[in-house]
């Protein structure tokens, strides 16, 4: 049995993977609560960790952990104080508790680490770019998962791509010849598109305005990342689906617009980065609700030769493609982190062993 | 009747004095620049001004634009320039001020409430409007304000995704800026391209010396724009960030124990190229001083194409493809390099640029820049915000 655990604020989601069967739960990070997830006598193969952010120190996707390892992730709680804290409680416990098993770490954010200094640079004074701040990326898994997923099967060379992820985070990624150069996801997720909770792009006066006004840093960081978003816009508790999916609610279409028009406008920011695109690829968890939306997304590059029309959807087992000649090819598959980690954590420890 | 127009630039000043009855007929009686007005850079402040045919320019520490108003009026009463109107250039006036209005005590008041809106700008042209009020005692001011052009832009992309209770109550938005500069580069071009306005899908980049930003035109309406609730967010300029990650701020402060104050300040002065490089504010220095010895020189530049290229390519598909292109404003007019690196490889928008044509450009005047084989007509437009400020003055006057 392979053990998987990602955060989901405030739960701990873990996911135990056995004979091609998944299921997946909740637990609150309680010690001893955690401790109920996995069976003493259970035959483990491995445990997988997912950390959204990893700061400035790992920049590997997949690093098997080690007694050194705890301490690296502890350091890069404050990078993500709500979703490290959760993996770093689950990681120390269980490396304990298992200690002939193999721990694998994966980084959300490693993939991004080797971004060009324009991309990854914010305009601001040396000093502060030398503390760390800067821009790290997210959801690398997923982006890193598109490129090699595309390049094998694709019938024509593709060495620029824009994976765009739809979720309740949504984010894009510009990959060119499979590395990544530009992310709209800056130091957190909050930058970038908006989120089921996050604000995505907003003007950082507003922050020093609202703190004029008498609202501590806390109170700020919460209103941004908790109550923004489409929840923040609609006026209620709203996630991606609500928004975009086939039982929308029509009543807050003006959501549905702005997420559009942030998607458009990155999509069109990186074709610009990248002079141009072989592939554009619309990724996520429940691709048949998203794609209405992924149809209205191609709507607006019609001046590239993009059509709703030509929309490519990709199933696992995945086959080769055949687009003929058109200049960029449109992708829609569906993927999940935890599938990808599965994938991944069984390839390590195969290669570990 | 003669209006003597004041513009004022984060780092310059530039003033006009028209004769203008009407507004068909109006001609130019002077006009004047204060350059590098309390630049970082390595090169002297200087003043130009021409009138009656001579160009007088006078090297002199020009530390602010309250300083740089009274070398401009000194100038104007040694030549006893009568002076009926004075109009000024208002950048961020927020719900308040939303249309060319007379300065009175009380409106002063109202304008100095707008300072934290607009950091840099609003006190700058407040202490111009005050210079400009002590020197020429009662000559009635107004103000035009630089985010009107911007108030047609859709709702879905002034929104930022806040919660809506905190939307209705502060009145967060975007608004957008340059806008004086938008709407007579806009015309402009249509005019020198024989287009007409309505038939045009415009991405129109106004860089100056200190602040810079990018609109999408649509049928001569500004349908988005880079520049935010504040001038601060969208392109890198010449000590302002441009956008940055809004949780980045809270980060700073409560991790390293910035005072909002100041790091506000570092974010709108001590940022963009002068932060990156380290060493100048001016792209023109950035230029002339890049080298394999210096990396953080040569990160500024690259950043600010970055930048630069992106949000074209975003307003590009806001627009669903673009037929015309406008550089204006210093940089935007007087710089073949940037022009010539952010038109790099975009073909795929149908972008190509002449590359003779653009380092033949001249600023006294509209150029066209694209090659022969270009879909997309690109052209320079030197802006004049001024005449647009003069014209602004004769509808309320």
């Amino acid at each position: 049995m392979i053990v998987l655990f990602r955060s989901v604020p405030p739960f701990i989601e873990f996911c135990k993977a056995e004979n091609g069967s998944l299921s997946i739960g909740q637990t609150v990070p309680d010690r001893e609560e955690l401790g109920k997830v996995i069976d003493g006598d259970a035959q483990i193969e491995g445990i997988g960790y997912l950390l959204s952010h990893g700061g400035e120190v790992f920049t590997d996707t997949i690093t098997i952990v080690g007694k050194d390892t705890l301490d690296t992730i502890e350091e890069c709680i404050e990078f993500s104080p709500e979703y490290n804290d959760l993996t770093f409680r689950a990681a120390k416990l269980f490396f304990e508790t298992f200690p002939e098993v193999p721990h694998v770490l994966f980084c959300d954010t490693a993939y991004f680490s080797h971004l060009p200094d324009e991309a990854s640079a914010y305009a601001v004074p040396y000093h502060l770019r030398e503390q760390g701040i800067r821009r790290y990326g997210a959801y690398g898994l997923i982006h890193e998962w598109v490129w090699e997923t595309i390049k094998d099967i694709s019938n024509t060379s593709v060495n620029k791509l824009i994976s765009v992820h739809l979720g309740d985070t949504p984010n894009i990624a510009a990959i060119k010849d499979g590395n990544p150069i530009e992310t709209t996801v800056g130091f957190t997720s909050s930058e970038g598109l908006p989120s089921s909770h996050g604000c995505g792009d907003v003007d950082p006066t507003v922050v020093f305005q609202l703190y004029a006004k008498g609202m501590p840093f806390e109170g700020i960081y919460n209103l941004l990342s908790n109550d923004s978003g489409f929840t923040g816009l609609a006026g209620k508790e709203c996630s991606y689906l609500d928004v975009v999916g086939d039982n929308a609610d029509p009543d807050i279409s003006g959501v549905k617009q702005i997420l559009l028009y942030s998607i458009i406008r990155y999509i069109g920011a990186f074709v610009s980065l990248l002079g141009g695109v072989d592939a554009l690829v619309f990724v996520a968890d429940d691709v048949e609700q998203s794609k209405k939306f992924i149809g209205e997304i191609c709507d607006s590059f019609g001046f590239l030769g993009i059509a709703r029309e030509s929309i490519i959807e990709v199933k696992e087992p995945v086959q080769e493609i055949e687009t003929g000649n058109l200049k960029t090819k449109v992708i829609c598959m569906e993927q999940d982190q935890l599938n990808i980690m599965v994938h991944d954590l069984k390839k390590t420890i195969n290669r570990e062993i | 009747m003669n209006i003597l127009v004041f513009n004022c630039g984060s780092s310059s000043l530039t003033y006009k004095i028209f004769e203008a009855s009407d507004p068909d007929n109006i001609t130019t009686v002077l006009s004047g620049k204060a350059h590098r007005v309390g630049s970082t850079g390595t090169e002297e402040s200087f003043i130009v001004n021409e009138y009656e045919g001579k160009t007088d320019k006078e090297i002199t520490p020009i530390e602010n634009n309250a300083k740089a108003a009274r070398l401009a009026l000194r100038y104007i009463l040694d030549r006893n320039i009568p002076i009926d109107y004075v109009g000024h250039r208002f950048v961020h006036g927020g719900t308040e001020f939303t249309r060319t209005t007379l300065v009175d005590e009380d409106v002063f008041k109202k304008l100095a409430d707008c300072i934290p809106l607009a950091p840099i700008h609003n006190p700058v042209s407040l202490s111009v409007i005050k210079e400009s009020g002590g020197v020429l005692k009662d000559t009635p001011q107004y103000v035009a304000i630089d985010s009107a052009f911007h108030s047609e832009i859709p709702e879905y992309a002034y929104t930022y995704a806040l919660p809506k209770r905190i939307v209705e109550e502060f009145g967060y938005r975007k608004y957008g800026f340059h806008g004086l500069s938008y709407s007579y580069v806009t015309k402009e071009a249509s005019r020198f391209l024989g287009k007409d306005l309505k038939d045009l899908k415009v991405v129109a980049c106004h860089l100056g010396t200190g602040g810079a930003s990018v609109a999408a035109i649509k049928d001569g309406h500004s349908i988005d724009t880079s520049m935010g609730y504040s001038p601060l967010p969208g392109l890198i300029m010449s000590t302002r960030c441009g956008d940055i990650d809004p949780m980045l701020t809270i980060y700073m402060m409560s991790k390293y124990g910035y005072r909002p104050d100041d790091l506000m300040d570092i974010l709108n002065k001590e940022s963009g190229l002068l932060g990156i490089s380290g060493t100048s504010s001016d792209i023109r220095d950035i230029l002339h001083n890049i080298s394999d010895e210096k990396p953080q020189i040569e990160l500024a530049f690259k950043m600010y194409i970055h930048r630069l290229k992106k949000y074209i390519g975003s307003y590009i598909a806001a627009l669903g493809g673009v037929d015309t292109f406008i550089f204006t404003d210093d940089i935007g007019v007087h710089n073949w390099q940037v022009r010539e690196k952010v038109c790099e490889n975009m073909e795929w928008a149908g972008i190509v640029l002449d590359e003779k044509k653009n380092k033949d450009v001249t600023d006294d005047k509209t150029c066209k820049i694209h090659a022969d084989n270009s879909d997309v007509q690109m052209v320079t437009v030197p802006t004049e915000e001024e005449i647009v400020i003069c014209l602004e003055g004769l509808k309320i006057i």
